[in-house]
Parts: structure tokens; sequence; C-alpha cells
């Protein structure tokens, strides 16, 4: 009985190496297929995209407008600015002032309903 | 809270009385006829008038009535902080162009032609005063129409007379004037309406003890001789002023204040009116400009709600 411990131990050892293996074979062929599978998708959107802009194609009718271009964002631009005196040339923070949008519902204002109402004289 | 709406002296006037107590709608209720009296004497439209009379006494000393009377100082003092720009003796150049009755006639009845000569604007100091016998004496061709200021000192006299039974506001034609905090100890909420949507609002105010006016070109126009017209008169000109804002609201210590810094602003137009309104200690206001740009004052965030 103590003799043959170790010889299935060797044989367990054996078995595992073989499982390991197998394991790492099978990552392996998955690895080379989804890495293929996720190229070969890329190379069909580009090929996809230069059809879909080209208006050169021999037989093709088909009219797209252009792609939009991505203009770089300006902080500086559509934004409030000041000049220390004064928001002078800026569009105003008006009727927005308070407002809160609540999932898409109608907007809503933070401060309460107006007692009066200034304007030029009427 | 009680409140009451009606006409006088050609615009839409309101009242509120911040107060429980039982009576404080008959209180409101004296308020228009205190309008009443006031526009008796001081309108240009009524031909019997007290401003009327002595409109058509030039050269002879006048006794006035004591409205009368504040009100002739009170566009005195206004004619001082504008630099000479809101004056009442823009009555010939008004007439001269146009606006030679009621607003409401005008839209009905249309507009005169009229090619007369616009006469130069003088100043409140060629009117003679005797304060010890109250009387005012015009110069030839001067004649007096108190306009704005007429209503910033009926609102701010209104209110006066409120404070004694709760918190007030009285808003005469877009002049407003507050006696302090609501009964609750919160300002008045405000509305600054946007002159380019009639329903809409440009920003929200909240006013403790001041007084808020907008001063535009928006409403009262009209065209003559295929010309645009409207009734702000550039002393400078005699001719309905040549400029870019097309209102301008402005909040001061008191509503005559915030009246004559409104139309100054707007005279001066956008850039001018906006560096003018950041020198004036006390001053913040908002002028809409006929292009939709909208400027804010730098004090003008101590006023807003948000």
């Amino acid at each position: 009985m103590t003799i043959n411990r170790p010889t299935q131990t060797s044989k367990n050892r054996r078995s595992r190496a073989g499982q390991v293996k197998i394991l790492l074979f099978t990552l392996a062929i998955a690895g080379t297929l989804g890495l293929w599978e996720v190229f070969s998708h890329q190379a069909q959107v580009t090929v996809a995209a230069a059809a879909t802009t080209s208006t050169n194609v021999p037989g093709l009718s088909l009219e797209l407008p252009p792609l939009p271009e991505l203009v770089p964002f300006n902080p500086g631009q559509g934004a409030s600015q000041t000049n220390g005196n004064s928001t002078s040339g800026v569009a105003a923070p008006t009727a927005p002032l308070g407002r809160i949008l609540m999932g898409g519902s109608a907007p809503t204002f933070s401060f309460p309903q107006a007692m009066a109402r200034t304007r030029s004289s009427r | 809270m009680y409140r009451i709406e009606f006409k006088a002296m050609g615009c839409q006037m309101l009242a509120i009385l911040d107060s429980t107590a039982a009576n404080g709608q008959e209180k409101l209720d004296r308020v228009p006829a205190w309008f009443e009296e006031w526009e008796q004497v001081l309108s240009r439209f009524r031909t019997d008038s007290e401003l009327s009379c002595l409109n058509r006494s030039p050269n002879q000393a006048v006794s006035v009535s004591p409205t009368l009377w504040e009100v002739f100082r009170a566009a005195q003092t206004a004619e001082q902080r504008s630099g000479s720009l809101v004056t009442p003796l823009v009555y010939t150049a008004l007439v001269t162009a146009g606006y030679d009755r009621s607003f409401d006639e005008l839209v009905e009845n249309g507009t005169p032609v009229n090619d007369h000569e616009i006469p130069a604007i003088g100043v409140l100091e060629s009117v003679e005063l005797d304060l010890a016998a109250r009387t005012l004496t015009l110069p030839a061709g001067a004649r007096l129409d108190f306009g704005g200021v007429a209503k910033g000192w009926a609102a701010n006299e209104a209110v006066n007379r409120l404070k004694a039974y709760g918190p007030a506001l009285v808003d005469a034609g877009g002049d407003i004037a507050v006696s302090g905090l609501r009964s609750d100890g919160q300002p008045w909420p405000i509305e600054i309406a946007d002159p380019m949507e009639p329903e809409g609002a440009l920003a929200m105010l909240k006013l403790g003890r001041n007084g808020v006016a907008t001063s535009g070109k928006d409403y009262r126009h009209w065209m003559q001789n295929g010309k645009a017209r409207h009734h702000i008169i550039d002393p400078r000109t005699s001719a309905p002023a040549d400029t870019d804002v097309l209102a301008a609201t402005v909040v001061a210590p008191s509503v005559l204040e915030a009246e004559t810094a409104a139309k100054t602003a707007l005279i001066l137009g956008g850039d001018e009116g906006l560096n003018w309104l950041e020198a004036q200690r006390g001053l913040a206001g908002v002028l809409a400009l006929d292009d939709g740009e909208v400027l804010f004052s730098r004090r003008m965030d101590q006023y807003l709600w948000s």
C-alpha cells in the first residue's frame, strides 16, 4: 500500500499536466479566433465607410452628405467671459438661471413665482 | 397677501400688501384713487391738469401743489444725476416726434405728419423757483412732461403710504417700489420681462429695500413720415434716442433713481451705458440690445435669484 502511493501520485501529475496543455491549447485557439473576428470586422467597417464616402463608384448613384468635421473645443468660446468690470459682449445667462431639467420633463425653475414684472412702461 | 390691479397714467398698475389683516384689501382699494389724483395733477394729456395749466402759462410765477412741486424737484435731481439726459423739458420734442396724445390714441388713430424743425432742449435751470412761495416760472417755449419720473414718484409715494399696514410693493407700469422684505423675511421675486418675447423673462430678481425700473423702446414706438419713432428723447439731439439698447433695467436704492438710471443707460447705448452703470455706486443693470445680446453689469449678481 505504501509502495503504490508514489506511483499513483506520479500518474496524477502526468494527468494534470496533460489537462493544462489541453486548456492552454484551447485558450490559444479561442484567442486566435477572437482576435481574427475583431480585426476582420474592423476591416469591414473601414471598407464600408470608404464605400459610403466615395461618390465615384461606377454605377452607384447614391449621394450622401459629407461627414461632419470635428472642431476642437475652445473653452473660451460660447461661455460667459468677464473683463473684470462687466460681462460686455456676452450672451445673457438669462431665463435658464436656476433651471433644473428632470428626466426629460418640462423645465422647472428653482426660484419662486414672480410677484411682479418690470418692463418698459405699458 | 392682498393685491389690486388697475389702469392709470396710461399704464397697468399693481399694488400688493403682504398682510393678513382683515382690512388689508380695504387699504389697497384706496390706491387707484391716489393715482387718479396724481394723474390729474401730472398728466400732459389732460388739458385741465395742473401741469397743462402750468405749461400754458409761460413767464408767470405759478403757485403749484405739493405733488407737482415734489415731482418737479425729483425731476431736477434726475437731470443732475443723468448729466441732463433725463429732463422733463422734452415735451415739445415728443410732440414734434408725433407723441402728441396718449399712446392708446396714438395707436388707434395714427401719427400726424410733422415737418416742424426740432427745437433745442434747454435745462431746468431756466425754470425759476420760489421756494418760499412754492411757485414755478417757465421760460417762453418751455413745457414739461414728467414721463417716467412721475410714475416712479407715484410708485414710491404709494408704497410709503401702504407700508404702515405691512410690507408693500407697487408697480407703476414697470417702475417697481418695495417697502422692505416681505413678512416672512424673504425678498420680493420680480421678473425682468424679455423685450424680444413679451411672455418671456430675462432674469428673476430678488428685491428687499430697493427699487427697479425698465426703460425701453420696445413698446411705445410708432412710424412718422416713414421713420421709426419711440418715446425716449435724447436731449442732445431733441429726437428719439438713436441707441442700440432695446430695453434697460436698473436696480437702485429707490425706484426714482432706478427710473433715471434706466433711461440714461438706454440713451447712452450698450457699451457706454454699461460703463456708466458700473461707475455708479448702488446701481446694477441689465441691457437688452437690439441684436438680442443681453449685458449684465457686475453688481447685478447680488440681485439675481439663483
